[in-house]
């Protein structure tokens, strides 16, 4: 009830934005699609650092595997 | 004074003659007026501007490292300076008659190395598009065959970087929008790692995921623009301080002791068959040529290119998303679809979806790059089409076409990983054909390494578009 109550929402701010209904709901649509996706992704919530801590770490640890 | 030249060429000759400078730059002026806007790639001239610069350069420093190099770049990067507010529209008319607010960090490095600003080039809209359409600016015909799409969004930076008028251009790349491009017009790109080259005064599209990078149409001229555009930048806060490499001092080592994986699974699977077997080939001629290659397996990898489209709607709509009651009729229909798209990402959502990004690549670049330096994929995942034919507007074939389109690059940008692609022949009508090398982060240099092995092998720019005339 709550996701319907919000999506609603979104749906009446963009309408009253003037943008017309029939790409409001294929924009809602493809959305949902992809927010389900999200939804199923395992996330291990443990995990407390951002993309950009990971790449920090990355770049200190800079370091070679190739033998030339 | 040919085109199609290199920027070792054009060095070798401005530290010969320094009135080369001004003499090359007029020319290049003088193409983008005329082949640019033919080929329907220049967007924004400012000969006053450029002619200054070049002279001024003339007769200064030869060692700067890009003295005197013509270069002109996607609309989105700003130049804003007491002498010159260039426009920067976003390839929108929705930002009609909008300017820089700043110049662009990468901009004031490339100006600083020496480099001739020649101006701007087509963008999609917003660079919220992988095929090049662009209904306000114009859709930038291919060199190779103008019937056919040059890919999105730098269009216009590929149109005139493969029409031979200059060595290079800068492109910004998203979900594809360097590598598209230049893949389909026969050139390097190169999507750095996340954090490496700074957006700063760059019109933005997602914050997560935007990055900066050039096309050129050889290694070299690749690396040595590289060179000249990483570095911290506090103004950008996805910044990150890596070491500062020669991207051209192991250019030329060779593949010897190279690890590189071919993920079939997803990539080669997911691309039509011809597209696989030439990146087959290609796999097969490096480990001829001194790679260890091998087949590897990356899980979930195929969840990542519509989490890519979700993160790049969601963060378009918290940039641009507060102005659509006065903008959306400005807009194309496409660019309008997929900011909706993102308008239905709550709070908590866009919260889950970057710790989501965050744990993915947690996960997973351990254990890949625990097995491989780098691994190969196709870029296009089919034979590019004409801009007739993925003309699709909004209609609901754009989203699985878009998503379509971005199957084998998207999931780059959603790991945050280094790319290069570079061509390494033509498909069935005769257009380019590309493959992409991925890499750990900030592992450019290795890249740069294997793709100029792959470059001498190939050898692809021993032809050269058949109706473009050079001087």
């Amino acid at each position: 009830m709550e996701d319907k109550r919000e999506i609603s929402d979104v749906k009446e701010k963009l309408a009253a934005a003037g943008i017309k209904q029939a790409d409001i709901d294929l924009a809602a649509e493809t959305s949902a699609t992809l927010l389900d996706l999200l939804a199923s992704y395992p996330l291990d919530e443990r995990l407390k650092k951002s993309v950009k801590d990971i790449f920090e770490d990355a770049a200190t640890s800079q370091h070679r595997t190739v033998d030339n | 004074m040919p085109f199609y030249q290199s920027i070792p060429e054009i060095l070798a000759e401005n530290r010969a003659d320094k009135t080369a400078i001004e003499t090359r730059t007029e020319m290049v002026i003088s193409a983008l007026d005329g082949l640019g806007r033919d080929l329907k790639a220049t967007v924004f001239l400012d000969p006053e501007f450029s002619h200054n610069q070049a002279r001024i350069l003339s007769s200064g420093n030869e060692n700067l490292p890009l003295f005197g190099v013509p270069l002109a770049h996607k609309e989105l990067y700003g130049r804003k300076q007491t002498e010159a507010v260039w426009p920067d529209e976003g390839g929108s008319k929705s930002c009609k008659g909008q300017k820089a607010a700043k110049t662009a960090t990468t901009i004031a490095k490339l100006d600083s190395a020496g480099a001739v600003d020649c101006g701007r080039l087509v963008s999609v809209e917003y660079a919220l598009g992988v095929t090049g359409h662009n209904a306000y600016a114009g859709t930038p015909r291919n060199p190779w065959n103008r019937e056919y799409i040059c890919g999105g969004s730098s269009s216009g930076s590929a149109a005139v970087v493969a029409g031979g008028i200059v060595p290079g251009a800068m492109g910004s790349d998203t979900g594809g929008s360097i590598r598209l491009p230049a893949a389909a017009c026969g050139l390097v790109g190169i999507k750095p790692t996340q954090g490496l080259v700074s957006r700063s005064g760059i019109f933005p599209l997602s914050t997560s995921l935007d990055t900066a990078g050039p096309l050129t149409r050889s290694v070299e001229d690749s690396a040595l623009i590289l060179n000249a555009i990483t570095g911290y930048d506090a103004a950008d806060t996805m910044s990150i301080e890596a070491k500062k490499i020669d991207y051209t001092k192991e250019l030329a080592t060779g593949l010897k002791g190279l690890r590189i994986g071919l993920p079939e699974r997803y990539f080669l699977e997911g691309s039509d068959s011809d597209i696989a077997d030439k990146i087959a080939e290609v796999f097969d001629r490096l480990n001829q040529l001194g790679a260890r290659g091998h087949n590897i397996e990356i899980k979930g990898i195929e969840n990542t290119n519509p989490l890519n489209v979700l993160l790049i709607a969601t963060e378009a709509t918290l940039i641009h998303g507060g102005r659509l009651a006065d903008i959306h009729a400005d807009l194309n229909a496409q660019t309008l679809m997929r900011i909706l798209t993102g308008a239905f990402t709550s709070p908590q959502d866009y919260a889950r979806l970057l710790a989501c990004r965050a744990d993915y690549i947690a996960r997973t670049l351990p254990d890949l790059f625990d097995k491989v330096d780098m691994f190969l994929t196709p870029v296009w995942p089919f034979a590019l089409p004409t801009i007739e034919q993925s003309d699709v507007g909004s209609n609901p074939e754009a989203a699985a076409l878009v998503q379509k389109i971005g199957h084998n690059t998207r999931p780059v940008n959603f790991l945050g990983l280094p790319a290069i692609c570079l061509p390494i022949g033509f498909d069935k009508n005769g257009l380019p054909v590309s493959a992409q090398l991925v890499g750990k982060p900030f592992s450019e240099d290795l890249l740069l390494r294997a793709a100029h092995a792959i470059e001498r092998e190939y050898r692809f720019w021993d032809s050269r578009p058949a109706d473009i005339k050079t001087a």
